[in-house]
């Protein structure tokens, strides 16, 4: 079948680690979560809110390229099947938990709440990987990630993880640079409270 | 199919993602850059009442 996607099969390289990335980064902020609520770890919680940005565009790039994919061979650009709406359920966890930790003026109670929807939202994770098995979609299964010997030739493997790779090392570089950000935002309020305790 | 017809689609698909990452990498370095001149202006502010 796939042979008869000719050039399309191409979208499979930016599609495919962009929707493993919005899955694994909101693993590890799940996580992150859990580390700050039981063992009150508040660097836990800021690479947490550092992570989050990241993995919006990722599920953004993640739906924008399987709509640029489904529209020619699909037919159309969006249908409400289970993999698709629980992908676009994944993107409305991350906006939504990026609004809650900055809707609130104490900064650990946003972190809290936060940490709460994150492991909430954690249980759309399996419900999306194993979408295409539990219910019949216009999806296809997975490829990679399952029992058995994967069923993409070598010839597509190969690239598809080099793009893996360079996804992973870009969210590494990013999320560096958001911590360094999210660090200094913690010191500068850190010492602005100094200031007014001393004034 | 239509290389042209496809090609398209294919080409939207890497520009969209080329500039989104390249829009939240730049932004990153951005807010990085001003947060921690933000701290180092309010530490040296702070040095100077002090002394």
């Amino acid at each position: 079948m796939d042979y008869r996607q000719g050039e399309m099969v191409r979208m499979m390289y930016i599609h495919v680690p962009a929707s493993w990335l919005a899955l694994g980064v909101y693993t590890l902020m799940a996580g992150l979560s859990a580390i700050h609520l039981i063992w009150k770890n508040p660097f836990a919680s800021l690479i947490a809110k550092a992570a989050a940005p990241i993995g919006l565009c990722f599920a953004l790039l993640s739906l924008v390229s399987g709509s640029l994919w489904g529209k020619p061979t699909w037919g159309t650009w969006w249908v409400w099947d289970a993999r698709l709406t629980t992908m676009l359920i994944l993107f409305f966890l991350y906006a939504g938990y990026l609004l809650l930790i900055n809707a609130f003026d104490n900064i650990y109670h946003g972190q809290q709440m936060g940490s709460i929807l994150l492991l909430v939202g954690v249980l759309n994770i399996p419900i999306i990987k194993f979408s295409v098995n539990w219910w019949c979609t216009l999806h296809q299964p997975a490829s990679l990630l399952k029992w058995g010997k994967p069923s993409v030739h070598s010839s597509m493997l190969v690239p598809l993880m080099l793009m893996l790779a360079a996804f992973i090392g870009y969210f590494l570089l990013v999320l560096i640079l958001r911590i360094e950000k999210e660090w200094a935002d913690q010191k500068v309020k850190a010492l602005q409270i100094r200031v007014i305790k001393g004034s | 199919m239509d290389i042209t017809y496809t090609m398209n689609y294919v080409g939207a698909g890497y520009a969209i993602t080329i500039l989104v990452l390249a829009i939240l990498l730049l932004a990153s370095w951005r807010q990085k850059s001003k947060s921690v001149q933000k701290f180092v202006d309010l530490e040296n502010t702070q040095h100077s009442l002090e002394t």
